[in-house]
């Protein structure tokens, strides 16, 4: 217990706690600190053991308590490594061994040589029972050539799907950047700031009081913008160098990251669709970021850990930033098979879905706004001009959305588009299906619609809105047949 | 040939009006003292509201006389239409089994129908709060692949309906599974 918390509080917290108590010296805590922190790395370290007991990867850890945690080789779903700065001195790599069923790495390996990771994926390759129904591409045993280090003649190493360049890199972190948009209206601003005369007054009474000059404001903001987007580009440029996607027999393999190199595998089968987001500018440069969500990992490479992607069981994903639609397609060929032949029917969606979203976005929120106004004593004319404009603002955009949203459910693909100044188009194999819910609110009921959402294994479900009831039930029959009766490995 | 086909897969037309359709049923109710639980529970938040305005509309100087009447007027009004709709939806509240899948409907006012294929099933938990234990009730829950919680919280049952549920569900999943 006590043990617990001192290592959950870490030593250099405790340190901070007892300078801040100012009961001893600085200079004694931190070197308290840094030797017991030494200390207890070496402690650690030294009680941690792993080895290979028949089929089994068994590790043992833990100073007062002993941990022993034992995973069959051919239950690990994924090997994967993390190289940090310190790591990449001494030329060592973090393993960790995911299997299906835990939300957590079952298995860390926190320093150990590359060749170890290479072994261990290796040996699970070669143990692996699940990828008994899939065929290679080459025709041979995906465990005989997965591994370019493998035993016998290396075979070429396999050609990348995907590979980032920096000028790919820097054009998707500036395409996302919502304030790259800025720069154009900062310089309007700047010049309108120095010769429009209409700013004059409000300048003098609050600008020049604060900053002494409008040329100065304008440089903060100009400097600032810079700021944002030099580091959105660096941030970009750190996590996502080099990303390299290859495919290895029956997995996809991803690399990626500046300072800290993580590889992440995960069998073809586990990734359960692709999610791309495209805003304005990425569109206009024909590029998009691109998700790939993964069954039963927590962690994807990508993922930050603790993040969105860590969330319990709901699996993570790998990130592709500045996707091409070749790109794309040619990664669909891989996760979702070959284009059918005859393309699917595309639908578009209810025209009464727009008087629902007119009504909860549009209609009471003005409603409720005029009434609040009212009740506060505010000037009924300008608050019903307010409200007024407001509904036919949304009247508009609700109608551009719902016009925007556009879905389709083939033999193989349920797909969905939608979004007017982002679009956001989710594909998910059919038969990756996980459950089938009909959904009906009030508005539906009144109106004899429902929602229909399939959900996979991953993150990543369709949602198709404002369905009529029964063509809604159908489609439920339909997706649910096709779950049951597909031989194919879902997971 | 793409890497995803597996040997014998074969593709058969799909004619969608003779798909087995989950609405066509027969869905089974849920146990009646749901309704009474449900029901109970609407009682006491009720009186607990009127108790509440009457308190206040008697005792704080600031509340005048005439709010009490009008706030249990209101708590007598909802708990009336909660009695309502609470039969309405107990009449709605169902699980439907058949060879492959598990679906289960319910429903005050907007209403969902989730429908889990046995080989979908990760596993299954039976679970009793302590208002359950009271009624006599249980919850079964079933849990898939890659869901934060839950895709299906079958509540309602009682303990007799609900172990023979679970045990129907984790055999039909291991043949599920195996076939």
């Amino acid at each position: 217990m006590g043990w617990a918390l001192v290592r959950r509080l870490g030593f250099i917290n405790i340190g901070a706690l007892a300078v801040v108590a100012r009961r001893i010296p600085i200079n004694l805590t931190i070197a308290v600190a840094i030797t017991a922190t030494l200390v207890a790395g070496l402690i650690i370290w030294s009680r941690f053991r792993y080895w290979l007991d028949g089929d089994d990867l068994v590790t043992e850890s833990g100073v007062l308590s002993r941990k022993r945690v034992t995973v069959p080789l051919e239950r690990i779903q994924s090997v994967s490594t993390r190289q940090s700065v310190v790591h990449r001195i001494f030329d060592l790599v973090e393993v960790q061994v995911q299997t299906a069923g835990s939300a957590m790495a079952e298995i860390t390996l926190t320093a150990v040589d590359g060749e170890v990771a290479q072994r261990l994926r290796r040996l699970a390759t070669a143990a692996s029972p699940k990828q008994g129904v899939l065929t290679d591409p080459t025709g041979v045993a995906p465990g005989a050539t997965a591994e370019p280090g493998g035993s016998g003649p290396a075979p070429a190493p396999p050609e990348p799907i995907l590979r980032r360049t920096i000028p790919e890199l820097t054009r998707a972190a500036l395409s996302r950047n919502p304030l790259t948009l800025l720069a154009p209206i900062a310089l309007v601003v700047g010049v309108l700031v120095q010769t429009g005369d209409w700013l004059e007054d409000w300048m003098e009474s609050t600008v020049e009081s604060l900053f002494g000059s409008p040329v100065i404001i304008v440089a903060a903001i100009v400097i600032g913008l810079l700021i944002s987007v030099v580091t959105s580009v660096a941030a970009l440029l750190v996590r996502f160098y080099d990303l390299t996607l290859v495919r290895h027999g029956s997995s996809l393999r991803h690399t990626q990251g500046l300072l800290t190199r993580r590889e992440f595998s995960a069998t073809i089968e586990r990734i359960q669709g692709m999610v791309r987001t495209q805003n304005p500018v990425e569109r206009a440069l024909k590029i998009g970021g691109l998700r790939l969500p993964v069954a039963g990992t927590p962690v994807a490479a990508g993922s930050n850990p603790g993040g969105p992607g860590a969330q319990r069981g709901s699996g993570g994903q790998l990130d592709l930033p500045a996707t091409t639609l070749i790109d794309e397609a040619a990664i669909a060929r891989i996760i979702l098979g070959p284009e059918p032949a005859k393309a699917p029917v595309v639908h578009g969606i209810s025209r009464l879905a727009w008087r629902r979203w007119l009504l909860w976005t549009g209609v009471v929120p003005a409603v409720g706004f005029a009434v609040l106004a009212a009740l506060g004593g505010l000037p009924p004319i300008p608050v019903a001009m307010f409200a007024g404009v407001w509904t036919v603002l949304v009247a508009a955009t609700t109608r551009r959305y719902q016009r925007s949203w556009h879905w389709s459910v083939g033999d193989e693909v349920a797909q969905t588009t939608s979004g007017v100044i982002s679009r956001r188009t989710i594909r998910m194999a059919v038969r990756k299906t996980q459950t089938v819910t009909l959904r009906q609110g009030i508005f539906h009921r009144r109106h004899g619609l429902a929602d229909v959402t399939v959900r996979s294994a991953g993150r990543v479900s369709v949602v198709i809105p404002m369905l009529p009831l029964d063509q809604a039930a159908s489609l439920r029959d339909l997706l649910i047949y096709r779950a049951e009766t597909d031989p194919r490995p879902f997971m | 040939m793409s890497a995803l086909e597996p040997v014998g897969f074969r593709n058969a037309p799909v004619v969608l009006g003779d798909l087995p359709a989950v609405d066509q049923g027969p869905f089974e109710r849920v146990d009646s003292k749901y309704l009474l639980q449900q029901r109970a529970m609407w009682l006491v938040f009720g009186t607990v509201a009127a108790i509440i305005a009457s308190f206040a509309a008697t005792v704080v100087p600031e509340v005048p006389r005439w709010f009490g009447a009008i706030a249990g007027g209101a708590a007598l009004l909802v708990v009336i239409g909660a009695w309502v709709l609470e039969g309405q939806a107990f009449a709605y509240r169902g699980v439907l089994l058949r060879d492959h899948d598990v679906s289960f409907r319910r429903g005050l006012i907007g209403r969902r129908t989730v429908t889990v294929p046995f080989s979908r099933v990760q596993h299954v938990a039976v679970e009793r709060g302590p208002l359950d234990r009271i009624f006599g009730l249980a919850t079964v829950a079933v849990f898939t692949a890659g869901a934060g919680g839950a895709d299906a919280r079958i509540d309602g049952l009682a303990p007799y309906q609900a172990d023979r549920l679970r045990a129907t569900l984790v055999q039909r999943t291991e043949t599920a599974r195996a076939g």
